[in-house]
């Protein structure tokens, strides 16, 4: 006769002590399974919403680059209107058109009625020195936009002036610097500085371009001139948002050339510039919504892991201590068993063998049933339907092994002080009692 | 004939706290050689119990020497001592102490948990065993579909499966009707006349044996017929 058929039988027997104490350690693995499956499930559900929404972002691009040539075909030209003698070469090698235009030309522009015109400024600009800071800068001096006849729905009442104009003059009195400078010497908007002489106050910092931009300074138009002794002259005419069928660069060149005969049309900042500044620009707001996204699941993984942190040890805690009051009821429920087992001489360590098996039992039986009852309802928990083909995927034997381990530990911690107790019962104090 | 047990001058004295103490036993021997039935009566409270479970190797004496076949069992370590009660002393109580989960032919094979033994052979002498105290027919039934003297049949059973020199027995028909008494009775006798010792502790006056004791505040008297 073996050990093993006092230990069957008597679970046989009382079931109900039994189930509880199953029931207890499913509740404990449950937890614990639950909670691991759980967490795999969100991180298993984050990589697929992230995938999903690289996705979308992939097709929203596609869907925008088509959008925007289709969009880009009905937008204007920008160009700008330089001296007919003007060497393109030079003008790449030094930076800047080394012609001169007269201002009056932009005005000319201004009042002819060309209907392909939408924004002019004119500009001088030329690479020189800031003395006071011993500095290479690019001066650009513009007195703003210049009103265009035709649209008068914009202008103010004398005709001299946009309402609100795209590109406003700089105020007396003030410069505005690119970003490279302003930072070289620590300038933020209100300081002021001397330039050329003369006090100017910082009107605005622009951002940084990563381009020529960056080292320029923007100053009104006679200022520049003044400065560089270019009374009366400008290098260049910007027209900008020309309006016009897309291949109407022609009839642009021909409409200006109409009214200033010594001028050649370039047209600059292409319409490929403008379509990848909108994408990069729709790109970096898709990134930032998956970075969101990223930063929202993390949390929630966070606060799943910081639950589960909390909740394991303390449903172990309680089963463990829930089995080991059981245990030990079962104990001095069967003293007479045990009284009876020591007379006829079955050893201690036998009769301490019987509690534990029984609770190392209880701990396999119940690690399977919670193992299986978390899994399934950590998966479902994380948004894995009971049909869904990953749902099986988190039955992994792994974290079966694990949850077996779990429960042995928490069954054999509990059970085995009830366990001595009963096999160092006096068998003379219980047998004594008849 | 050979002593199988020999109670020399044994003592045990229970010192509960808070309380006086009570001399259970004072000085007693006593011997049980092979084939003897010899039964000590007393009052409940007397030191029957205490003088069997000294007996059985389950109570250590204060004073005094226990011998079962020669051997001071008080000398052997608990282990040892196990072992030895196990193949030479068997046990019968009161109260039966049967195990409720385990049919009545399990019951008397549980002896076998102490000793190395093959199944079959256990088995069959369990089967023999059950069959000469008249429960062949009660095999495969628990304990709770027994009458009380049935049940004690089967709890002497199970005492004598591993075939013990010394039968102790204590109160063994406290819960038995006459006609039941009489068959335990029998069946401890038929057990010396097979060459057996046994001791029966008891408060029945009537159970006729080889030889009786009165046990008194701890000490034992012989009692004439």
């Amino acid at each position: 006769m073996k050990p093993w058929l006092l230990i069957k039988n008597e679970i046989g027997y009382r079931k109900v002590g039994f189930g509880i104490g199953l029931a207890c350690v499913a509740i404990a693995i449950g937890s614990f399974s639950g909670s691991i499956t759980v967490l795999q499930a969100h991180e298993t559900r984050t990589e697929e919403i992230l995938a999903q929404r690289e996705r979308e972002t992939r097709e929203e691009m596609e869907r925008l680059e088509n959008d925007y040539r289709r969009i880009m075909r009905n937008l204007g030209h920008n160009v700008m209107i330089l001296h007919a003698d003007q060497s393109r070469a030079a003008l790449r090698a030094v930076g800047h058109p080394d012609t001169y235009l007269p201002e009056e030309y932009v005005h000319r522009l201004g009042r002819g009625y060309i209907e392909t015109l939408n924004h002019l400024l004119p500009v001088l600009q030329e690479r020189t020195t800031w003395p006071e800071r011993d500095l290479d800068i690019i001066l650009m001096g513009t007195p703003g936009q210049v009103p265009v006849a035709h649209l008068t729905r914009f202008l103010t009442e004398d005709g001299e002036a946009y309402r609100n104009p795209i590109i406003s003059p700089i105020p007396e009195g003030k410069i505005e610097i690119g970003h490279a400078i302003a930072r070289e010497f620590g300038l933020r908007p209100g300081d002021t500085v001397t330039f050329m002489g003369e006090p100017f106050e910082i009107h605005r910092v622009n951002a940084a371009q990563g381009s020529e931009e960056d080292i320029m300074v923007w100053c009104n138009l006679d200022v520049a001139q003044r400065w560089l002794d270019r009374a009366g002259l400008i290098n260049i005419i910007f027209a900008l948002e020309c309006v016009c069928d897309i291949d109407g660069l022609g009839a642009i060149t021909e409409e200006i050339s109409a009214l200033l005969p010594d001028v050649q049309v370039l047209e600059f900042s292409s319409r490929v510039i403008a379509r990848g500044e909108a994408r990069q620009r729709a790109e970096q707001e898709a990134r930032r919504a998956i970075a969101a996204e990223i930063a929202h699941r993390a949390q929630i993984g966070d606060e799943l892991r910081t639950f589960a942190t909390v909740l394991i040890p303390v449903v172990l805690l309680a089963s463990g201590l829930w089995i080991f009051f059981l245990i030990l009821g079962n104990v001095r429920e069967r003293e007479s068993e045990i009284g009876i087992l020591r007379a006829i001489g079955v050893k201690e360590s036998v009769i301490a063998w019987i509690f534990l098996s029984k609770a190392l039992v209880m701990g396999l039986v119940g690690a399977v049933i919670g193992y299986l009852i978390g899994v399934a309802a950590g998966a479902l928990r994380g948004g894995v339907g009971l049909f869904d083909t990953r749902f099986w995927t988190y039955f992994n034997p792994v974290l079966l092994l694990i949850s077996l381990l779990v429960a042995l530990m928490l069954c054999a911690l509990a059970g085995w002080i009830p366990a001595m107790w009963a096999a160092q019962r006096d068998p003379a104090d219980i047998l004594r009692g008849d | 004939m050979t002593d199988i047990l020999d109670f020399q001058a044994i003592s045990k004295t229970y010192r509960p706290p808070g309380r006086s103490s009570v001399d259970a036993l004072d000085q007693v021997s006593l011997s049980v050689p092979t084939g003897a039935f010899k039964v000590v009566c007393g009052h409940s409270g007397s030191g029957k119990s205490t003088l069997l479970l000294s007996a059985g190797g389950l109570q250590k004496p204060d004073a005094g020497k226990v011998l079962v076949n020669g051997t001071d069992i008080y000398r052997l370590s608990p282990e040892k001592r196990a072992r030895f009660r196990a193949e030479t002393i068997g046990f019968v109580f009161q109260q039966f102490h049967l195990i409720p989960y385990l049919n009545i032919l399990e019951n008397v094979m549980t002896p076998a948990l102490a000793l190395v033994m093959d199944r079959a052979e256990v088995e069959q002498r369990a089967r023999e065993m059950i069959e000469w105290l008249g429960l062949a027919h009660r095999l495969d039934h628990p304990p709770s579909e027994l009458s009380i003297g049935e049940r004690q049949r089967v709890a002497l059973a199970r005492a004598l499966l591993n075939q013990p020199a010394l039968l102790l027995a204590d109160e063994p028909t406290g819960n038995l009707d006459e006609q039941n008494s009489e068959i335990v009775i029998r069946h401890l006798r038929d057990f010396a006349a097979r060459g057996g010792a046994v001791l029966i502790a008891t408060h029945d006056t009537r159970i006729e044996a080889d030889e009786k004791f009165m046990l008194e505040n701890g000490r034992l008297r012989p009692v004439t017929s």
